[in-house]
């Protein structure tokens, strides 16, 4: 991919998720307050920030899960929840995610897979090998897989797609050293092919391995950001 | 509390509901005998209706089941659908599908019951005609859906289970009450002698299910509206 491509994105389409003083309350508590910024493609963001600091919320928010008390998303220059509902091309990771236990890996995607079309089997078992999941492609069933092989399915649920927009809240979790070090290779190369990732993390060091962007979270607040160089 | 753990809550308590209904204006006295025996056509306004809350007990506890294996999967799947209303086609179609399996299986088990009875007791078990008219309601679940153009929500999927419960009463009542069908009761009554007590069914019933039916469609108009403000995340 050449320069001119990464300018204006993978696939010559241009993503652009903007919040526009973006505010969320829950049973009157303030999760998110005034959160106004834009997020290009091309470039991996990293929400940090301590739990409960509103970074989840924020990434929930950017997926159209969730409705803003006041302010307004905007993706591609489209309004969430007005002129269209999801967020489109969004690949998504969220806490608690459920695959279906009673099927393989390859399965779960399988089905997930026939709402769109547009990833065939090939696809599936590059993306569950990328993610370091090469030994449990048919086998065994979800239910059997220890927490890290559900993350490394979850992850791979987010991306099989080719989607243009990937949403990834706290992606290492339950990984180890070497599943990490894959995830954030993973990522790199998504993002060199010109994608828009923001990664919700509460672990620093993961952060600093894997952000070009760093947007710390500070009850509700976008406290700071700083642009970094990573590999 | 999770929403799927409350609606199993309200349907075990649908059941103890049912049961002491049943206790207390079906038959007086308690026996599983009895519960069974409640169900012929001899029945008056309030033992139908009791009988009625039996159905609408399965229709929630089935509900219950098929949103717990939905609920955590969906937003995977909204996020696909781009729209929402495409998502809850899809996830109406499904329990439509898996309602219809649930109640061949409904009729096979009773049918095995209604013998088991027979073959041991006296007693005349006259469910299994009921039954097989619920089946045929399956059809008209689906008809419902596609005719209120109402597949936005998995509340509103739970409460064409309630309609359709509601209608069950309806088509049977036409189906078995003042003759109705002679070909079907013969194959779906197999004591089809006794149905002239069909007769003395409850010309209100019918009444009854309009209201609920005009209700159910209000309610169903106020979740759609509802439906737009959703956080598909929030847990209660």
């Amino acid at each position: 991919m050449d320069d001119l491509d990464k300018l204006i994105g993978y696939g010559g389409i241009k993503m652009k998720i903007e919040l526009r003083h973006f505010s969320k309350t829950l049973k009157k508590r303030s999760v998110l307050t005034d959160v106004s910024y834009t997020f290009n493609d091309g470039a991996i963001y990293g929400l940090y920030g301590i739990n409960g600091s509103g970074k989840t919320m924020l990434l929930r928010a950017m997926a159209g899960l969730i409705h803003a008390t006041n302010g307004e998303v905007l993706v591609n220059d489209k309004i969430l929840h007005k002129d269209i509902d999801f967020s489109p091309e969004t690949g998504i990771l969220i806490e608690n995610m459920s695959l279906l236990p009673q099927y393989s890996a390859f399965e779960n995607l399988k089905i997930l897979g026939k709402i769109q079309h547009v990833a065939n089997d090939a696809d599936i078992e590059n993306t569950l090998k990328a993610v370091g999941l090469e030994a449990n492609i048919h086998e065994p069933v979800v239910k059997d897989f220890s927490l890290g092989m559900r993350q490394k399915l979850n992850i791979a649920q987010a991306v099989f797609e080719d989607q243009k927009i990937i949403l990834l809240d706290e992606p290492t979790n339950g990984l180890d050293t070497d599943s990490v070090s894959k995830c954030i290779k993973l990522l790199r190369k998504l993002r060199d092919e010109g994608k828009l990732i923001v990664v919700a993390t509460h672990v620093a060091e993961d952060m600093k391995k894997l952000a070009d962007v760093q947007l710390h979270i500070v009850e509700g607040k976008i406290e700071s950001t700083e642009r970094v160089s990573v590999g | 509390m999770k929403s799927q753990n409350k609606l199993a809550f309200l349907s075990i308590g649908l059941l103890l509901f049912y049961l002491i209904l049943a206790k207390n204006y079906l038959f007086g006295k308690f026996t599983i005998q009895n519960l069974f025996r409640g169900v012929d056509f001899g029945a008056n306004t309030m033992q139908t209706l009791v009988f009625i809350f039996f159905f609408f007990t399965i229709a929630t506890l089935n509900f219950a089941l098929l949103q717990s294996w939905f609920s955590d999967w969906l937003i995977l799947q909204l996020i696909r659908y781009k729209k929402i209303s495409h998502a809850f086609k899809n996830l109406n179609e499904t329990i439509f599908k898996l309602n219809v399996l649930f109640h061949i299986m409904f009729i096979i088990l009773f049918f095995v019951f209604s013998e088991l009875f027979h073959a041991s007791s006296s007693i005349s078990f006259s469910l299994l005609s009921m039954l097989l008219t619920n089946f045929l309601i399956c059809n008209l679940y689906m008809l419902t859906q596609f005719l209120f153009n109402l597949y936005f929500s998995d509340r509103v999927g739970y409460f064409l289970v309630l309609v359709y419960a509601g209608l069950f009463l309806m088509v049977g009542e036409s189906l078995f009450v003042n003759g109705g069908s002679v070909i079907f009761q013969i194959l779906a009554w197999p004591q089809f002698i006794c149905q002239q007590r069909l007769s003395i069914l409850h010309v209100n019933l019918l009444v009854w299910y309009v209201i609920l039916l005009v209700l159910f469609m209000l309610v169903e108009g106020l979740i759609y509206g509802r439906l737009r403000q959703i956080d598909w995340l929030r847990r209660d």
